[in-house]
This record gives C-alpha cells, structure tokens and sequence, in this order.
C-alpha cells in the first residue's frame, strides 16, 4: 500500500472520529442544559444507578484501551500471534462491558425505571429525563462499543494472514475514542450524586 | 511500552482518585476535570496524538474546539437564563 494511501486512511478515521465526537458533545450539551433545569431531580437520579457497575465498567474499559494500545505495539514488531491474543483480550472486555451494562438496565427496568420512567422518583419533575438520556446516551455508547469488537475482530483477522499493522491501528484509534466517551459518561450519570 | 504501561497506570490512578473525591462529596467539576485529563492521556498516547502526522492532530483540535464552542454556548444559555 501506498503512503499516500494509508495516510488517506487515517485521516477518513479521524474525520469519523471527529464527527462521532461532536454527535455526542451536542448529546452531553443537552444533559448540562435539563441537569442546570432539573438539578435537584438529576442529583437524586444519578444516585439510583448502580456505582460499583459503572466504576468496573470503567475498569474494564480503560483495561481495554491499554490491551488495545499492547496489540498494536506488537503488531508492528511482528509478533502477530501475541498480538492476536492481545486483541481477542479486547473483545473479552468488551464483552464483559456489555454484560455489566445489560445487568444494570435488567436491575432498572425491574425498579420500573425505563426512557420517559423513573420508578420511585416519578413524582420528581426531571427524574425521567434524567433517565430517558442514560438510556439514549449509554445505549448509543454500547452500540459503539458493540462496533468496536466487530471492527476488532475483524482486525484480528487481517492480522492472521497480513504483516501491515495498519488495519488493527486504525481500529485502535476507534476502540480508544469509544473509551474517551465512556471516560465522560462516567462522571455524568454514577459520581454526580 | 514503558509509555504504555505508564499511562494505563496514571489512567487507573485518576478513575481512582475521580470515585473517592466524589464519594467524599466533590464538586461536580472536579470529575469532569480528571475525565478531561484522562481523555487527554488516552488521545496523546494510546491515541498516538503525540506521534501524529499534521493532519489527524488538526481534525482532533478543531473538534475540540467545535466542542469548546458548544460548551461555552450551552453556558452562556444557562447563565443567561
């Protein structure tokens, strides 16, 4: 491949990436803009989702990131194997991510909180709005996180029959951003009780 | 590598630091702070921000900025309210 022709994809994958972060920052605005409306109800909200599931999903994430990043750095030695092991580490991860969110929505639909609910705080002005966005912006977080594993799955792959490490940076460079937003997701709904 | 395990330990430190503050009744700001320096150490090293061609290291400061200018927006919004 040309060097023309793989920095052309890198620069597609950051222009994806910016365009992904601004479809999520209009999201965040819209949380500060109803949280300076609804701050009591979003205080009381934050604190009916479930903190230790969020701080391991934190965890699990970041652990990603960093198997992401040990991937890449043995697939340019070459070391196509240990880097394979390496990238099927982040599909475990990101697994496991996507259970520990599943099991937190599981625990609030039976707390009868759901988009436009908010259980015991329905009597709260803001409370379902508060929910209505964990539900929006989380649910769109694991959509991409669910696009990660397949881009990184198919990654790993390439990697088996292809020396050129550039399809498993690129997909890095993608992992990397989806944990950039669960780093701000983080605070928003579980540490602003 | 060093970089990398470097980073991942720093990164694991301020999730740390980010949950105790807040359990010890923080500011909200403080860990939109620490996620702000967190997205910063993952898109410098993990990111390769700080080995990056011209052009990749553009898109990420105009989104930023983009990002920058909604905020601001949004406070003025609410400010003025």
């Amino acid at each position: 491949m040309t060097p023309q022709r793989r920095h052309a994809f890198r620069v597609a994958v950051w222009l994806a990436i910016a365009s992904e972060a601004l479809l999520f920052s209009g999201l965040f605005m819209l949380y500060a803009s109803y949280r300076s409306e609804h701050s009591t109800a979003f205080h009381l909200a934050a604190a009916e989702d479930v903190s230790w599931i969020g701080g391991t999903n934190t965890m699990i994430l970041l652990t990603s990131s960093f198997a992401m990043a040990v991937a890449i750095h043995f697939a340019r030695l070459g070391r196509r194997g240990v880097a394979r092991g390496w990238a099927a580490g982040v599909i475990v991860l990101g697994c496991a991510f996507l259970a520990f969110k599943g099991y937190e929505w599981s625990l609030h639909l039976r707390d009868g909180i759901a988009p436009g609910a908010a259980g015991d705080l329905e009597g709260v002005r803001g409370a379902s709005l508060f929910f209505t966005l964990y539900y929006l912006m989380t649910g769109l977080h694991a959509l991409h996180v669910i696009a990660g594993m397949l881009f990184v799955a198919w990654a790993r792959h390439r990697t088996r029959r292809d020396d050129d490490p550039l399809a498993i940076e690129l997909v890095g460079v993608y992992w990397h951003f989806v944990d950039v937003v669960w780093v701000f997701l983080w605070p928003l709904f579980y540490l602003v009780t | 590598m060093r970089n990398l395990i470097v980073t991942f330990v720093a990164l694991v430190v301020l999730a740390t630091a980010s949950w105790l503050l807040s359990s010890a009744g923080a500011p909200a700001w403080t860990s939109l702070l620490i996620a702000a320096a967190k997205a910063l150490a993952i898109g410098w090293v993990f990111m390769e921000l700080s080995e990056a061609h011209v052009v990749p290291r553009t898109i990420a400061v105009v989104a930023v900025l983009f990002i920058a200018l909604l905020i601001g927006g949004t406070l003025v919004d609410v400010q003025l309210r």
